[in-house]
């Protein structure tokens, strides 16, 4: 790791060095002395840990409950040494410092508001980020220019332009990225996808994939901004709009100018599923049309019911020489069924792999068939890329292209019409009016 | 609860996309339902009812959101008329001049981002004089074609006060090249916002002009901001690839190889380096 020489032990809040270490293990006052002194097996890395100086320092920007989480999880991670955390919720913000401190048994866990103040410490090696959507772009790529890994929660971001922008500084500092789609390292979802891709259910010709269902809520009256909650941060790029408990923290998601719904939040799986299955990572469709329904009144809107048809050109998928077509919407089961030629494949969460014929999942590997990429665990996953510097089972590429399905489909369903789109250019051909969907100016003075 | 809904999308008179009726009945009869009750206040006309535009004018955040829903669908319904959509525009742009609410003024800057021309430039411009309202006006402009939109956010920059930052940032994503020259004078501002917010818009800008400021003004941005100065010079060195001047990315990359760099900026100099062969 890069400062793994001088980020010996656990870190203190501006980086511990080996000499720190020593002298806080008391093994340099001990040699001096001339006594015998025994350092503990687990400082060594023996027994099936990692000793302190191989260990990934970690920071995490977002603490709710999703950033607390994934931190919860990376702390049970032999690899990972968590120093500090950032939100913009104070309450969130001490609540991740005390099970971090809990953890490791001290006080050491340092707590930001501003991601600014917490990217500018020099002893860390990757950062969890796991903040609202519209928040997504600018702290990702914050941290790529500082050359920090990055474990961040999908879906990528809000617009088709921020999600550019952020594969392109992943890309240009050549930082290791792992998008938090975890469904990759579940042995259904890689088994049904690799068998899709091997052609055992022929050429396919539709990909139907189930998304939940959206919300609605009443009008909301502004409220105080509770005591220790930076709200003015919160909103950061998004325009201004009054503070009221259901527009934050995880309800952001029902609103468009924070999250695209749940069409956007749960592409970002079982979407991301289908490209996986497919091959189409780094493409995407042709045109896509789409009708929903959105709340009319209410604090929420975005939208609750939705069918997108996405239309992919031939050759666009290994399996799908004569193009394809992928269904979006809440009105299918949950999760991501392919039709082929020969057979119909479908996974889910709960390890579901369900194939027609049955016997299709059985099917073993000849020996010039390549397997599909395989992780068991996904925060291991990232663990071992940032070791090796190799691609994670979820790049940003295939993030990207997963939630610029349902980017396409809102901007279909907002404009009320079907949309052309250059999944090369990744813009709409003669089209100024979608163009302009692509993007929306950030509130000064955030920028990407 | 859950309040009512209405359809948006291919076939708003109430047809669904090709092939969609095969794949869920349910779904389909819930979306066709829908889409009839939602249109029925939105026509193909320019004119919509004097009181639907008062309640907009007067639409303040806690109030039923109905009336802008409703001309939310006035303005999609007519989307593929552009006399329709220009008179539209033209109507809600008047909104932003007359005496109405602040939250009915974001919400007119909402949709002329969306329908918004050359002629509604000069009253959304009317807005970035405020930095109450700066924001809002940013919002409608960015995605404008028109160079209009450029010259009202580069007159507006001076005097802009604490919106100013967010006007530079428009003018880097709008690759504004009009801006160069005035850009090139706020790089080593002494508020280190706007420089930085300068120096990043050169990046996106591109270009050797661009380059060439970045590079002579290096040495003199205040300390914090060098490493803005190397962001936005990869990101010239990027583009001046992606445009097949391979000889200009060289050289910007090369510059970024030194000790003086930070190790982010030459690894990634090095890994454009290394992409171009």
């Amino acid at each position: 790791m890069k400062k793994r020489s001088t980020s010996i032990g656990k870190p203190a809040k501006t980086g511990m060095s080996r000499r720190d270490f020593l002298k806080r293990t008391g093994v340099a006052s001990a040699a001096a002395a001339g006594f015998p002194y025994i350092i503990p097996a687990s400082a060594l890395g023996a027994n099936g840990t990692v000793a302190p100086s191989n260990r990934i320092v970690m920071g995490c920007i977002g603490v709710g409950s999703q950033g607390t989480g994934n931190m919860e999880g990376f702390l049970k991670m032999p690899d990972a040494q968590i120093v500090a955390v950032c939100d913009v919720d104070r309450a969130h913000r001490e609540n991740a410092q005390k099970i971090v401190n809990e953890t490791y048994g001290d006080q050491d866990c340092a707590g930001y508001g501003d991601f600014r103040e917490f990217l500018e410490r020099d002893d860390l090696d990757a950062v969890s980020i796991a903040v609202p959507d519209h928040w997504h772009s600018i702290p990702a790529i914050a941290a790529a220019k500082k050359g920090l890994d990055i474990y961040a929660e999908k879906p990528l971001a809000l617009t088709i332009n921020e999600g550019k922008a952020m594969v392109e500084a992943v890309h240009r500092y050549g930082v290791v990225w792992q998008t938090g789609s975890w469904q990759r390292s579940k042995e259904n979802f890689r088994r049904g996808c690799e068998l899709v891709r091997l052609g055992r259910i022929g050429e396919v010709h539709t990909v139907k994939v189930g998304l939940p269902t959206g919300h609605s809520i009443e009008t909301q009256p502004a409220m105080p901004i509770p005591d220790g909650f930076d709200y003015d941060f919160w909103l950061g790029p998004a325009p201004e709009a009054p503070y009221t408990p259901k527009r934050c923290h995880w309800d952001f998601r029902w609103i468009l100018d924070y999250s695209g719904g749940q069409l956007t939040d749960w592409a970002a799986h079982h979407c991301d599923i289908a490209n996986w299955g497919m091959g189409t990572e780094g493409t995407g469709p042709i045109s896509v049309e789409g009708q929903g329904e959105f709340p009319r009144d209410g604090l929420y809107n975005a939208a609750i019911n939705y069918m997108l048809e996405c239309k992919y050109a031939p050759g666009a998928s290994p399996v799908a020489p004569k193009g394809f077509t992928m269904l979006v919407s809440n009105s299918f089961p949950m999760g991501t069924r392919f039709e082929g030629s020969e057979g119909t494949l479908f996974v889910d969460r709960g390890d579901v792999l369900e194939t027609d014929p049955p016997t299709l999942k059985d099917s073993q590997l000849g020996p010039n068939e390549t397997p599909l990429y395989k992780s068991e665990n996904h925060a291991q996953n990232f663990f071992d890329c940032v070791r090796s510097r190799k691609p994670t089972i979820t790049p940003i590429e295939a993030a990207h292209r997963a939630i610029t399905i349902a980017h396409l489909g809102n901007i279909a369903m907002l404009l009320g019409r079907k949309v052309e789109w250059d999944p090369v250019k990744q813009t709409f051909p003669n089209d100024p009016v979608a163009e302009r969907k692509l993007m929306r100016a950030m509130r000064g003075p955030w920028h990407i | 609860m859950e309040s009512e809904t209405s359809t948006h999308g291919t076939g708003r008179e109430g047809s669904i996309p090709k092939g969609i009726d095969k794949m869920n009945s349910n779904a389909v009869q819930s979306l066709a339902a829908g889409a009839g009750a939602a249109l029925l206040a939105a026509s193909a006309s320019a004119t919509p009812a004097d009181e639907l535009l008062k309640a907009v004018s007067a639409y303040q955040y806690g109030q039923s959101r109905e009336p802008l829903t409703q001309v939310e669908d006035w303005v999609r319904v007519n989307l593929n008329s552009p006399e329709l959509s220009q008179a539209i525009a033209n109507t809600l742009a008047g909104l932003l001049a007359a005496n109405t609410t602040k939250d009915c003024k974001l919400f007119v800057c909402r949709q002329l981002a969306v329908i918004g021309t050359d002629e509604n430039v000069p009253a959304i411009a009317v807005l970035l004089a405020n930095a109450d309202t700066a924001d809002m006006a940013r919002y409608a402009l960015q995605r404008m074609q028109s160079p209009a939109v450029d010259v009202a956010l580069l007159a507006a920059l001076e005097g802009a006060g604490d919106a100013a930052a967010g006007i530079i940032n428009t003018l880097g994503e709008r690759r504004s090249v009009a801006a160069l020259k005035t850009l090139a004078t706020l790089v080593t501002a002494d508020n280190a916002k706007l420089a930085e917010a300068a120096i990043a818009a050169l990046g996106k800008i591109g270009g050797n002009k661009a380059a060439k400021v970045l590079a002579k003004a290096k040495g003199g941005v205040a300390p914090g901001l060098r490493r803005s100065v190397s962001d936005a010079q990869l990101a010239i060195a990027a583009s001046c690839a992606e445009a097949g001047d391979a000889a200009a990315a060289k050289a910007v990359y090369r510059s970024l190889t030194g000790e003086d760099e930070e190790a982010p900026v030459r690894k990634a100099a090095e890994l454009g380096l290394a992409s171009m062969g």
